[in-house]
């Protein structure tokens, strides 16, 4: 090392010292706190209820049914319910496609009966193909649909369909997994058309078979929604037929068109029973600014 | 009686270490003079005058981190977030630089999935709001894998007695699988306070 570069080594670490010992301390202060919570990932979920009470057999005297379904969100996340309906294979698709449906949103099931008039927001087909019943409900809620099911004149007799209704809860990209419940339709055996008689649009004559019964048996002629509204009087197999004028159809009935009258055994208290011995149509009109009818639709 | 002059000298003395004595003493008297130079001029003439009394402190570092808000009154889904503030306060008297990092996590009840799953899909993200009621989804912020969330020094600072109120965002990811679903994640935030450096 040459006498040069070691008084150069001298001067550097001279002033190395001399400006590193005048310089404050680097440290900086801190303090720390902690906080702390928790998140939870939600679940979905679907639970169906009431389609085991829409069991039914339609006849001539049950001619629609209206139940409600029940479709719960049973997740912790909010979502959108939405449902198909299915035929289970093996029962009849063809009675399936007779059975006309009209199903609506309704605030709860006691709010879902006959009487109730079809609300907005239906939607409507068979059971065969129903458009899917929609509901945006909160976690743990739950949608009530109004259905009413109607069988169509085609609907074959004496037969049965399996259908399913199945619910699927989508929260995003999730889903519930499908939730089914089922029930039966039922179509009785074809009932026997009743005879006719026109006379001359004043009133006509509804004649049942006969059968085996007694003679004694008493018979009403019932209309309406269910055939639950009895007209004219009842009568007997001595007679065998009731007498039917315009005015003994109640207005809230129809005033006029197609009027479909079911014959029904009456009990011993005068009730209907669930016997239907004939059925058939009528039809309200006007003749001579006044009130008619006839036979046939 | 005659001597032989001698025909070769004396071994000189080795030179290897010749250049410390010059440094060593150019060191000792830069020393004494740097020290001489942060003293007194030692004049002989004196005159003293006493300022009224006065008492020196130490600045002081400290903050206070409150409760973060419970963030599990709703639950979180796919594409969906919850949030949830907490206050810090600095508590000191010099101002601090902050810094909010996750220093802890736990997943419970993932019955179809993995704490590394669950972890993978959900980001946390901080905002400085004005107040508790400001606080929602959606505000900008530093962001990160809640795992792995740190926002670095310097976030926001906090002068002397001020006090600030975080925004804690967690987020599920949209595209989170169902699989991590009913999965519940307990987190700690540290929330750090640094000096300002000058």
């Amino acid at each position: 090392m040459s006498r040069r570069l070691r008084a150069l080594l001298a001067v550097l670490l001279t002033a190395a010292f001399v400006a590193g010992g005048s310089s404050a301390a680097w440290a900086l202060w801190s303090a720390t706190g902690t906080t702390a919570s928790s998140v939870t990932i939600g679940k979905t979920g679907a639970s169906l209820s009431g389609t085991s009470d829409m069991t039914t057999t339609f006849s001539s005297s049950v001619t629609s049914m209206t139940k409600p379904i029940t479709l719960t969100n049973s997740g912790s996340l909010a979502g959108t319910a939405t449902t198909t309906v299915s035929v289970v294979s093996g029962s009849s698709t063809a009675l399936a496609q007779a059975v006309s449906v009209v199903a609506w949103p309704v605030t709860s099931t006691s709010a879902c009966a006959a009487s109730t008039s079809v609300g907005t927001g239906s939607v409507s087909g068979t059971w065969a193909s129903l458009p899917s019943m929609t509901s945006k409900l909160a976690a743990g809620a739950s949608a009530v649909w109004c259905t009413r099911s109607t069988p169509s004149s085609s609907a074959p007799a004496s037969t049965t369909t399996n259908v399913n209704v199945n619910l699927t809860v989508t929260a995003g990209t999730w889903t519930s997994g499908v939730v089914q419940g089922g029930f039966y339709l039922n179509t009785s055996a074809a009932t026997p058309a009743f005879t006719c008689t026109d006379h001359s649009g004043t009133y006509v004559e509804v004649a049942w078979p006969t059968s085996s019964r007694p003679k004694d048996t008493w018979y009403g002629a019932f209309v309406g929604p269910d055939a639950s509204t009895m007209v004219g009087q009842k009568e007997q197999d001595y007679y065998g037929r009731f007498t039917l004028a315009p005015d003994q159809i109640p207005a809230n009935i129809a005033t006029s068109g197609p009027v479909t009258v079911t014959v029904k055994i009456l009990d011993s208290a005068g009730n209907p029973t669930s016997t239907v011995v004939a059925s058939g149509t009528i039809t309200l009109f006007t003749q001579n600014n006044g009130k008619a009818v006839r036979c046939g639709a | 009686m005659t001597s032989t002059p001698r025909t070769t000298g004396r071994h000189r003395a080795p030179r290897r270490h010749r250049w410390i004595w010059p440094t060593v003493t150019a060191l000792v008297v830069a020393v004494v003079t740097a020290m001489l130079g942060t003293g007194g001029t030692y004049a002989l003439w004196n005159g003293t005058a006493s300022t009224s009394a006065s008492t020196v402190r130490s600045a002081t570092a400290t903050i206070t981190t409150g409760p973060l808000s419970a963030m599990n009154a709703a639950v979180l889904g796919p594409g969906t977030g919850v949030t949830g503030t907490f206050t810090v306060q600095n508590t000191g008297s010099i101002p601090l630089s902050m810094r909010v990092a996750t220093t802890s996590t736990k997943v419970s009840y993932a019955t179809n999935s993995t704490t590394t799953a669950v972890l993978g899909e959900l980001i946390l993200r901080l905002s400085v709001v004005g107040s508790t009621a400001d606080c929602r989804t959606g505000l900008s912020g530093a962001s990160g894998r809640l795992a792995a969330f740190d926002t670095g020094s310097g976030s926001f600072t906090l002068a002397a007695g001020a006090s600030a109120v975080g925004c804690v965002e967690m987020d599920l990811d949209a595209d989170a699988p169902q699989s991590v679903a009913g999965a519940v994640t307990d987190f700690a935030l540290t929330v750090t306070g640094t000096q300002v450096s000058a």
